[in-house]
C-alpha cells in the first residue's frame, strides 16, 4: 500500500524531472512521458481499489518518514490514505487523465509542448501531495507547489501580456492566502502541540473547546485564497489567459476544489468551529449568487464558464459552511465531471474555431460539431440540475439541506444562506442557457464560425466519457448501484464513492426529518430551473451577434462586467498606494539615511579637517604661538 | 673650591657606548677622507657610508650581552633595542638617499651621511639618558643635525623655506626645555637632592617648582613628538625638506621622543598619576586634529605629516596608559614593549610609502598630489600593491603590522580603563581609512591625472617588497609570541 | 595518516591564500593562472564537502567541535581551526560561493589583468574558510577582514557604475563596524582571559558575568556586527556596494561575507552573553521586521534589477535576524538554515543579474520582455533561484524562513505576523522581476540598441548548476545541517528548547 501511494507521488514528478531535463527539445517524447505517467497513476489507483494485489483496502492508512528535526519541532513526510482521500484521488487522476488525452489534441499546434506537459505532471505530483499528506505542514508544502504549477502554467503563452499579468496575480493572490495559513498553522503547533490530522483528531475529540475561530479563521484563508472565495477570488477569472486544458484541469476540476477538500479534512477531526463554519457559509453563499450575476457580463467563453466554477465553488463552501462534509464533497465530484466537460467543449469550439473566444461570434456549432455540440448538451443540463443528471442530485442536495437548516433553526444566518443559494441555483440555468443557445444553435456570426469542424478524436473521446459521467456519475452514489462483486458502484469504483455514498443517505434522512414542506421545495426547485431556463431563451434566445442585455441596459451590463470592481480596488491599492509608499520609502532612505545623515557626517568632519589644515600653513611665529598656548594649556590641566 | 673630583669613564663605560662611538669615528673618518680623495670618489664614499651603518648593525646585537644596569657615572642605561631601532631608520635613510642623489648629482656629496650617522648617535644617547643634562645636550645635537638634513636640497625653496621654520620653531623649544632644566635644578638645590637624575623624579614631584620645571621638559618632548599644540610645525617641514630626511623624521626623531617620555613616566613610579589626565587630552586632541586635518589634505607629504601626528596621538594614548599604571610596573614594561612592537610596525609601513613616494621623476617632491599615483597599478603593479599593503598598515587593518599595534594600544588603554579614550581612536581610525583609502583608490584608478611621472622603483624595489612583507608577516608572527603582555 | 581531516581543513584555508600570493607575486601565464585559479577553489569546496560528509562521526562531545587542529599545531595566538555545527554549513558555503565565483570568473573572456582578479578574489575565498573554520575569536575577526581590502581594489578597477564613492563607502563603513565589534571582543577577551571560544565559553560558564557587564558588552557586538550584515539603520552601504561590486566579489561578498555577522552572533555573542541576548532581543527584532517590511518595500520599488536583488538580500537579512531574536533552538536553527540557503540563491542570482546586465547592457528591468524565448536556459536559473529566494518549499530557504517563524511565534505572535508579511512582499518584487524580464516584448529603446541575446555558455551554467544542487540538496535533505545544529544549540543552555 505504501509503495502503491509512494509509486503515485513521485511517478509524475520524476516524469516532469525527466521532460524538464533530458526531453527540451523532443515533444513527443514529452507528450509521451507525461501522459504515460498519468495512466500508470491512474492503474496504481484502480488496482490498489479493487484490491487485486495483497489484502483489499483498509479504510484507513497511515505510513511517515522523517524529514526534518530542529529543536522540538518534528517534521515527518507523512502520506495517509482515508475514504475523504480515496474519493479526492479518483477525481484527480481520472479526471486528470481524461485532460492529458484531451491536451495532445488540443496542443498539437503549440511550439512549447514539453514545457507544458512538464508543467502538467509536476502540477499532478503536487495535487496527490495535497490529497496524500497526512499534516498541516504538509499539504502547505504542497500547496505552495500547486501554486507554483499554476503560475508557470498559466504563463505558458509567455509573450502575450496578460498571460504575464495573470500568472503574477494569480501567484501573488495565492501567496496571500498562504501567509494566513501558514499563520493559522504556526498557532495550531504553538496551541496544539502538534500538526498531525491524526493527532489533532484525538486531541480535539478529548477537548473539544482547544479548537480556537481565530485559528480556524486563519488557516480558512487558505481555503479562500486556493478555492478563489470572496476576497481572493480575482484571480481565478484571469487565470484563462492560460491555455483551456489548464483552465480544465487546474481551474476547474481539481486545484480549486482542493481547498474544500482541506476544509471537509479539517471539518472531519473537528477542527472548524460553529464560528468559522458561519463566516464560511456567509461568505460562499455570497459569493454563490454574485459570480451568478456577474457570469450574464461576460462575451468570452471561458470567463463565463470562470464565473459559473466560482458560483459552483461558493456552493461547496456553503455545504461546508453547514457543516456537511460529505455533500460538498459530493457537489465537488461531480461539479469536477461536468465542469471540467464544459471547459473542453469550449477547448474544442476555440480549437476548432481558431482561437475565437467571445460567445457572440460563434453560433450554430451545432451541425458543424456534432459530438462536442451532444456532450455540451449533457454538461448544460447535468449543470443546471435537470432531475435524472449528476449535477441534480448534488446541487438540490445542497439546496435542500439548506431548506432543512432553515426549518430547523429558523436563525436569519441560514436565511439568507438558503436565499442566496436558492438565487444561485436560479441563475445558473440562465447564464448556462446564454451559453448554449449562443454557441451551438441559430447561425454562424462570424467566418470563423462557419469554418469550424469537428476535432479530432484526441478531443472528443474524454468529451464523450466526461459526457457518459455527467449523466450518470450520481446514480451509483443515489441508488447503489454495486456490480462486478461490490467492486463497482455505478459508474465509480465502490471505494472512491464510499464517503459521498453515506454523507448522501444521511442528507437524505435529514430531509425527511425537517417534515412535509421538503416535498413541495423539492417541486418548486424544479419549477424554478424550467422557468428560468425559459426567460434564459426569451432573453438570449435567438443568437443576434451581440448581448441584447448590452445593448438594451449598457450600464446594468457594464455593471455585471465590471464583477464587483474588486479588482478595480486592489489596482487602485497596489498602483497608488503601495507603489507610492515604497517610492517614498526608497526616495527617504536614498534622500534622508544616505544624502543628509551619512554625507552630512563626513562634510562636518572634512570642513573641520579643512579649516585646522589652514592653521598648518601659517607663518613660523604662529607656531612659536601655539607651543606658548600650549604650555599654558598643560599648566591649567595640572592646577585643575 | 676644594679638588672636584674628576673620574675618568672606566672601559665598561666604553663598551656600553660601542655603538655610538663607532658611528662618530666612522662619520669623522669618512669627513677627512672626503678632504683627501678627488672629487669622483664620492660614491665609492657614499658606499662606505651605508656598508659602515650596516655593520655597526652588529654592535648593540653584541652589546646586549652587556650588564644591566646604569653606565657613564649612571647617566646611560642600555636600550639595545633603541639603538637596532635608530640604526634600522639610518640604513633605510640612507638607501632613499641614493635614489633621491641620482636624481640631482649635484647634491650627492658624503657630508649627508655623515651628519645623518651624527644625528643617528645622538638620538641614541638621547634615548637611552637617565640625566636630564644628557637628555638635552643629546637633544639638541640631534635637532641641529636635523635642521642641516632638512635644509639639504639648496636649491629647492620649500626645502630651505621648511629648514628656516624648522630652526625658528626648535630653537624656541630647545630655549623651553633649558628653562625647565633651571627650574628642575633650582628645585634640585634648595632640596639637597640631584634631580637631574630620572631616579629621584619620584621624590622630587611633590616640589612645585620641580613640577614648574618638568612642565617644561615634557612641552620640549611633545613638541619633538609632535602631539596637539605643537604639531603645526611638522606638515610644511615635512613636505619642504628631501623625501628621505622626510621619512627620518616622521620615524626615528617621533620615536626617540616617544621613548623617552616613557621612560620619564615610567620613573617617576607612584606619581604618574598626575599626569594622567593631560596626557589624555592631548592624545585625544592629538588623534582628532591628526585624523580630520588629513581628511582634505592632497598634498602626499604633508598627508604623510598628518599621518605621523595621528600615530602620534595613538602613542600619546599608550603614554597615558603607562601613566595610569603607576602602582603596577610590570604592566608599565608591557607597555614599553607595546610601544617598541607600535614603533617598528609603523617604521615598515612608513618607510615603505616614502620609497614610493621617492620613486618620481622630478627631483622636488614637495608638490607631489595624489592625483599623480592615478594608474600607478598599471606602470608599476609592485610599486602600487606595496603602497596597498603599507598603506592599509597604517589604517589598521588586520593581516597587517599596523592592525596589530592598533589592537595592542586598545588593549592597554582598556586595561587602564580608559574607555572614551579608545572611543576617540575608534573614530580617529574611522577616519583614517577615508584618507588612506582615497589614496589606495586613486592607485588603481585607470585615468591618469596628474603631471608627474612615476619613474619605477629601480634599485629600491627589494627593499619596497622586504617592507612590504615585513609589514604582513611582521605582525602575525611577533604578535603571536607575545603572551607576556597579556 | 593519523590527522587526515585536521591537515585537510588546515589545506582549505591555506591553499586559496597560497595561490592567491602566488598568483600576485609570480608573473605566471595566463594559463597557468587560471590553473592556479581552479585548484586553489577546487581544493576547499571538495574538502568542505568531504568534511561535511565526516562531520558527523568526529564531533568531539565536550567542546562541540570536529577537527580541532591543536592536535596538529599549538601556539596561545596561533589560528586554530574547528568546525561545530553552526561554523560546518557556513563553512560549506563559503566553499562552494567561492568555487561558484570562481568558476564563473574563468569563463569569462573580458576581464582584463585576469591574474590580478583571480588573486584578489582567491585572498578573499581564503579568508572567508578561515573566518568560518577559526575557534580562535581573533582570528576569525581577522580572516574575516582580510576580505576587506580585496573587494575595494576590485570595486575600483573592475565594479560596475557609481563605484568609486561606493566603494569608499563600504570601506568605511565596514571598518566602523568591525572596529565597533572588536570592541565587543576586546571586552569579552579581558573577561573570559583568551580569545579561544572553548576556553571562553568555560570561563563564562564557571563564572558567568554579571548582567549589567553582559549589557554593557552586547551592543558593541550586536551593532557592530549588524553593520557588516546591513541591519536596518545601518544597511545604506549594501545595495550600492553590492551591485557596483564586479560579479565574483559581488557573490563573495553578498553571499558569505554578510553571513559573517550573524555567524558570530550566533556563535560568539549568544552563548556567551545570553541574558544581554534576552534584553535585546525586542530592539533586534524590531529592527529586523524594518529590515523585512521596510527595505522589502524598497525593493519593489526599484527597477534596476542588481540593485532589486541587492535590496532582496538586505531584506532578507531580517529574517535571520528575527531568529536570533527568538533566542531558542529552532530560531537560531533556523537563522543558520537561511543563511545557508540564502547564500547560494543570492550569489545565483547575483551571477546571473549580471551576465544579464552585461549581455543587454541595460540595467532597467521595464525594458527588458520576452528574455525567456531567446535565453531559455538562463530563464530557468533565473527563475529556480528566484523561486528559492521568495521561499518556495524545496529549497534550503523555505526550511529557514518556516523555523524562524514557528520559533518567533512564542516570542510575540504580532512579530510572526510582520514577519511572516516578508512571504508575500518577497513574491510580489521576485514575481515582478521575472514577470518584466521574461515575459511580454523587450521595449523599443532596447530593441534598438540591439542587445546581445546570447544564452548561457558552459562555463556560465556550471556553477549555477553547482548553487542549484547544493541548494535543492538542502532543500531535500534538511537533516544534514539540523542534525549538527540540533547537538550544538541543544548544548547552549541559553536556548529554549521546547517552545511549544
Amino acid at each position: 500500500m505504501y509503495g502503491l501511494m509512494n509509486f503515485m507521488l513521485f511517478c509524475p514528478l520524476a516524469a516532469a524531472a525527466l521532460i524538464l531535463l533530458f526531453m527540451r527539445k523532443r515533444p513527443v517524447g514529452a507528450q509521451i512521458v507525461s501522459v504515460g505517467s498519468a495512466a500508470a497513476c491512474l492503474a496504481a489507483l484502480l488496482y490498489m481499489f479493487f484490491g487485486l494485489g495483497e489484502g483489499a483496502w483498509s479504510g484507513y492508512f497511515s505510513a511517515a518518514a522523517p524529514l526534518f528535526k530542529l529543536g522540538d519541532f518534528v517534521f515527518d513526510f507523512g502520506l495517509s490514505f482515508d475514504s475523504l482521500s480515496a474519493d479526492m484521488i479518483f477525481v484527480v487522476c481520472f479526471v486528470g487523465f481524461l485532460i492529458h488525452i484531451f491536451s495532445i489534441g488540443y496542443m498539437d499546434d503549440d511550439t512549447a509542448k514539453p514545457r507544458f506537459f512538464g508543467g502538467l505532471s509536476f502540477f499532478m505530483f503536487s495535487m496527490t501531495g495535497i490529497v496524500f499528506s497526512n499534516n498541516l505542514l504538509e499539504m502547505f508544502v504542497f500547496w505552495e507547489f500547486v501554486g507554483f504549477s499554476s503560475y508557470m502554467l498559466i504563463a505558458h503563452y509567455s509573450a502575450n501580456a496578460d498571460a504575464r499579468a495573470a500568472s503574477k496575480k494569480a501567484f501573488i493572490t495565492n501567496r496571500v492566502g498562504d501567509f494566513g495559513f501558514l499563520l493559522g498553522i504556526i498557532w495550531c503547533w504553538h496551541s496544539l502541540g502538534t500538526v498531525d490530522f491524526a493527532e489533532i483528531k484525538t486531541l480535539l475529540a478529548a477537548d473539544p473547546s482547544r479548537a480556537s475561530t481565530a485559528m480556524g479563521l486563519l488557516v480558512m484563508c487558505g481555503f479562500l485564497g486556493k478555492s478563489a472565495q470572496i476576497p481572493l477570488q480575482v484571480w481565478l477569472t484571469d487565470a484563462m489567459a492560460g491555455p483551456t486544458p489548464v483552465s480544465a484541469l487546474i481551474h476547474a476540476a481539481t486545484m480549486v476544489a482542493a481547498g474544500v477538500f482541506m476544509m471537509c479534512r479539517l471539518g472531519q477531526i473537528g477542527f472548524l468551529t460553529s464560528g468559522v463554519l458561519g463566516v464560511a457559509l456567509v461568505l460562499c453563499s455570497l459569493l454563490a449568487f454574485l459570480a451568478g450575476l456577474w457570469a450574464l457580463g461576460q462575451t468570452d467563453i471561458k470567463k463565463t464558464l470562470a464565473y459559473s466554477t466560482l458560483a459552483h465553488l461558493g456552493l461547496m463552501g456553503s455545504a461546508v459552511g453547514m457543516g456537511l462534509f460529505g455533500v460538498a464533497m459530493f457537489h465537488l465530484t461531480m461539479h469536477a465531471f461536468f465542469k471540467a466537460g464544459l471547459f473542453l467543449v469550449a477547448g474544442s469550439v476555440i480549437h476548432a474555431c481558431s482561437h475565437e473566444q467571445d460567445m457572440f461570434k460563434l453560433g450554430g456549432l451545432l451541425k458543424k460539431m456534432p459530438i462536442t455540440a451532444f456532450a455540451a448538451l449533457i454538461f448544460t443540463l447535468s449543470i443546471i440540475s435537470v432531475p435524472y443528471f449528476a449535477g441534480f442530485y448534488s446541487k438540490d442536495a445542497i439546496l435542500n439541506c439548506a431548506f432543512a437548516r432553515n426549518v430547523a433553526n429558523a436563525d436569519t444566518l441560514s436565511l439568507v444562506a438558503l436565499i442566496l443559494i436558492a438565487a444561485a441555483a436560479f441563475l445558473t440555468p440562465v447564464y448556462m442557457g446564454r451559453f448554449f443557445f449562443n454557441i451551438f444553435l441559430g447561425s454562424p456570426q462570424s467566418a470563423k464560425a462557419s469554418a469550424a469542424k469537428e476535432s479530432s478524436a484526441w478531443m472528443t473521446l474524454p468529451l464523450v466519457v466526461l459526457a457518459l459521467f455527467a449523466l450518470g456519475g450520481a446514480w451509483g452514489v443515489a441508488y447503489g448501484l454495486g456490480w462486478a462483486g461490490g467492486l463497482m458502484n455505478g459508474l465509480f469504483p465502490s471505494a472512491a464513492t464510499e464517503f459521498v455514498s453515506a454523507a448522501y443517505a444521511q442528507s437524505l434522512k435529514i430531509l425527511e426529518a425537517s417534515g412535509s414542506g421538503m416535498h413541495t421545495f423539492e417541486i418548486c426547485t424544479v419549477c424554478m430551473t424550467i422557468v428560468a431556463l425559459l426567460l434564459s431563451w426569451a432573453v438570449y434566445g435567438r443568437n443576434r451577434g451581440a448581448d441584447p442585455v448590452e445593448k438594451k441596459f449598457p450600464a446594468i451590463f457594464g455593471a455585471l462586467r465590471a464583477h464587483g470592481w474588486f479588482d478595480d480596488v486592489y489596482n487602485y491599492y497596489i498602483e497608488k498606494i503601495q507603489q507610492r509608499i515604497a517610492a517614498l520609502l526608497s526616495v527617504l532612505d536614498l534622500l534622508v539615511l544616505h544624502q543628509i545623515i551619512i554625507r552630512g557626517i563626513s562634510a562636518v568632519a572634512a570642513g573641520f579637517g579643512e579649516g585646522v589644515k589652514r592653521l598648518h600653513a601659517a607663518r613660523a611665529y604662529s607656531y612659536t604661538r601655539w607651543i606658548m598656548a600650549g604650555i599654558v594649556i598643560i599648566f591649567i590641566i595640572l592646577i585643575a | 673650591m676644594e679638588n672636584v673630583s674628576v673620574s675618568i669613564p672606566s672601559a665598561a663605560d666604553w663598551l656600553s657606548v660601542s655603538a655610538e662611538a663607532a658611528l662618530v669615528c666612522t662619520a669623522a673618518v669618512l669627513l677627512v677622507l672626503k678632504v683627501l680623495l678627488p672629487a669622483r670618489a664620492e660614491k665609492f664614499l657614499n658606499a662606505l657610508a651605508v656598508l659602515g651603518l650596516c655593520a655597526m648593525l652588529a654592535l648593540p646585537l653584541a652589546g646586549l650581552s652587556g650588564e644591566k644596569e646604569a653606565s657613564f657615572f649612571n647617566m646611560l642605561f642600555p636600550l639595545p633595542s633603541f639603538e637596532l631601532f635608530a640604526l634600522a631608520c639610518a640604513i633605510f635613510t640612507s638607501l632613499m638617499a641614493f635614489r633621491y642623489f641620482s636624481k640631482d648629482k649635484a647634491l650627492a656629496r658624503a657630508e649627508f651621511f655623515c651628519v645623518l650617522m651624527i644625528c643617528t648617535a645622538s638620538m641614541m644617547l638621547f634615548a637611552r639618558s637617565i640625566n636630564l643634562f644628557v637628555t638635552f645636550v643629546s637633544l639638541e645635537c640631534m635637532t641641529i643635525c636635523m635642521y642641516i638634513l632638512s635644509a639639504w636640497s639648496r636649491r629647492s625653496a620649500p626645502s630651505l623655506e621648511a629648514a628656516v621654520k624648522f630652526l625658528i620653531v626648535g630653537g624656541v623649544s630647545g630655549a623651553m626645555i633649558l628653562m625647565g632644566l633651571a627650574f628642575i635644578y633650582g628645585a634640585g638645590l634648595s632640596c639637597g637632592e640631584d634631580f637631574m637624575y630620572y631616579a629621584n623624579f619620584a621624590d622630587g614631584l611633590n616640589s612645585k617648582l620641580f613640577c614648574f620645571g618638568l612642565v617644561f621638559v615634557f612641552a620640549g618632548l611633545l613638541f619633538k613628538l609632535g602631539a596637539f599644540p605643537f604639531q603645526f610645525w611638522m606638515p610644511d617641514v615635512y613636505q619642504g625638506s628631501p623625501t628621505p630626511v622626510s621619512a627620518f623624521l616622521a620615524v626615528a626623531s617621533k620615536a626617540a621622543a616617544a621613548v623617552v617620555i616613557f621612560i620619564m613616566i615610567m620613573s617617576m613610579r607612584t606619581y604618574s598619576e598626575k599626569f594622567v589626565l593631560a596626557l589624555s587630552v592631548f592624545a585625544a586632541a592629538t588623534v582628532i586634529i591628526g585624523n580630520f586635518t588629513a581628511l582634505t589634505q592632497s598634498n602626499i607629504k604633508r598627508l604623510m605629516a598628518l599621518s605621523g601626528v595621528s600615530n602620534a596621538g595613538y602613542i600619546l594614548v599608550l603614554a597615558t596608559a603607562a601613566a595610569s599604571f603607576a602602582l603596577d610596573p610590570e604592566r608599565q614594561s608591557a607597555c614599553f614593549t607595546v610601544l617598541l612592537f607600535y614603533l617598528v610596525a609603523y617604521m615598515f609601513a612608513t618607510y615603505g610609502i616614502f620609497f614610493v613616494v621617492n620613486s618620481f621623476a622630478e627631483e622636488d617632491d614637495s608638490y607631489q598630489n595624489m592625483l599623480d599615483y592615478c594608474g600607478l597599478s598599471k606602470i608599476s603593479p609592485a610599486a602600487s600593491s606595496t603602497l596597498t599593503i603599507n598603506l592599509a598598515s597604517l589604517a589598521g587593518i588586520p593581516p597587517t603590522a599596523g592592525f596589530f599595534g592598533k589592537l595592542l594600544v586598545i588593549l592597554m588603554a582598556w586595561f587602564a580603563g580608559l574607555y572614551w579614550l579608545v572611543g576617540v581612536m575608534i573614530v580617529g581610525s574611522a577616519a583614517s581609512i577615508y584618507y588612506y583609502f582615497v589614496w589606495i583608490r586613486t592607485a588603481h584608478a585607470e585615468k591618469k591625472g596628474g603631471e608627474m611621472v612615476f619613474a619605477g622603483l629601480g634599485g629600491s624595489a627589494s627593499t619596497v617588497v622586504a617592507l612590504a612583507g615585513a609589514t604582513l608577516l611582521f605582525g602575525v608572527f611577533i604578535f603571536s609570541s607575545l603572551p607576556a603582555v597579556f | 595518516m593519523q590527522y587526515f581531516y585536521e591537515y585537510l581543513l588546515t589545506a582549505s584555508v591555506a591553499v586559496p591564500l597560497a595561490c592567491g600570493c602566488i598568483l600576485a607575486v609570480f608573473p605566471l601565464s595566463n594559463k597557468a593562472a587560471r590553473l592556479a585559479t581552479l585548484a586553489g577553489l577546487i581544493i576547499p569546496a571538495l574538502a568542505s564537502l568531504f568534511l561535511w560528509e565526516a562531520f558527523s562521526d568526529f564531533r568531539a562531545p565536550d567542546t562541540g567541535f570536529a577537527f580541532l587542529t591543536s592536535a596538529i599545531y599549538s601556539g596561545d595566538l596561533m589560528p586554530l581551526f574547528g568546525l561545530n555545527g553552526i561554523s560546518l554549513p557556513m563553512f560549506v558555503l563559503a566553499g562552494i560561493v567561492g568555487l561558484a565565483a570562481g568558476l564563473w570568473a574563468l569563463g569569462q573572456k573580458n576581464i582584463e589583468s585576469f591574474r590580478m582578479y583571480a588573486a584578489l578574489m582567491l585572498i578573499m575565498s581564503g579568508g572567508l574558510m578561515g573566518a568560518f573554520a577559526s575557534v580562535n575569536t581573533l582570528w576569525m575577526y581577522m580572516f574575516h577582514e582580510f576580505a576587506l581590502v580585496p573587494t575595494f581594489i576590485a570595486m575600483c578597477v573592475w565594479g560596475g557604475q557609481g563605484r568609486r564613492t561606493a566603494a569608499m563607502e563600504m570601506a568605511v563603513y565596514l571598518t566602523l563596524g568591525a572596529l565597533a565589534a572588536l570592541v565587543g571582543l576586546i571586552m569579552l577577551f579581558i573577561n573570559s582571559g583568551s580569545f579561544n571560544l572553548i576556553d571562553m565559553m568555560q570561563s563564562f560558564s564557571a563564572m558567568p558575568p554579571s548582567a549589567a557587564l553582559q549589557n554593557f558588552i552586547f551592543p558593541f557586538l550586536l551593532f557592530g556586527l549588524g553593520t557588516l550584515v546591513s541591519l536596518f539603520p545601518f544597511h545604506s552601504w549594501a545595495p550600492r556596494t553590492y551591485a557596483a561590486a564586479p560579479t565574483s566579489f559581488a557573490m563573495l561578498h553578498a553571499g558569505v561575507l554578510k553571513k559573517f555577522g550573524l555567524y558570530m552572533l550566533l556563535q560568539v555573542a549568544l552563548p556567551l552573553l545570553p541574558a544581554a541576548a534576552k534584553d535585546w532581543a525586542g530592539v533586534l527584532a524590531a529592527l529586523a521586521l524594518c529590515n523585512v517590511v521596510v527595505i522589502g518595500l524598497i525593493t519593489m520599488a526599484q527597477r534596476d534589477v542588481k540593485m532589486m536583488v541587492s535590496y532582496s538580500s538586505v531584506s532578507h537579512m531580517g529574517i535571520c535576524f528575527l531568529g536570533i531574536a527568538s533566542m531558542s533552538v529552532l530560531g537560531a536553527g533556523g537563522a543558520v538554515l537561511m543563511m545557508f540557503g540564502h547564500g547560494l540563491s543570492v550569489a545565483l542570482l547575483f551571477m546571473l543579474s549580471n551576465a544579464l546586465v552585461n549581455r543587454l547592457n541595460q540595467w532597467n528591468m521595464l525594458w527588458m520582455g520576452g528574455v525567456y524565448s531567446k535565453m531559455p536556459v538562463f530563464a530557468c536559473f533565473f527563475v529556480a533561484a528566484i523561486l528559492a529566494t521568495i521561499g518556495l518549499p524545496g529549497f534550503a530557504n523555505f526550511w529557514g524562513e518556516l523555523s524562524v517563524l514557528l520559533a518567533i511565534w512564542k516570542f510575540s505572535p504580532v512579530v510572526c505576523a510582520v514577519g511572516a508579511l516578508g512571504l508575500i512582499i518577497s513574491a510580489i518584487y521576485g514575481l515582478r522581476a521575472v514577470a518584466w524580464i521574461f515575459m511580454g516584448k523587450p521595449d523599443k529603446r532596447l530593441i534598438e540598441a540591439e542587445p546581445v541575446y546570447e544564452d548561457l555558455t558552459w562555463q556560465e551554467r556550471i556553477p549555477a548548476i553547482l548553487l542549484i544542487a547544493a541548494l535543492v540538496f538542502v532543500g531535500v535533505f534538511p537533516d544534514s545541517i539540523t542534525s549538527g545544529l540540533n547537538d550544538v544549540l541543544g548544548s547552549i543552555g541559553a536556548y529554549a528548547t521546547n517552545i511549544k
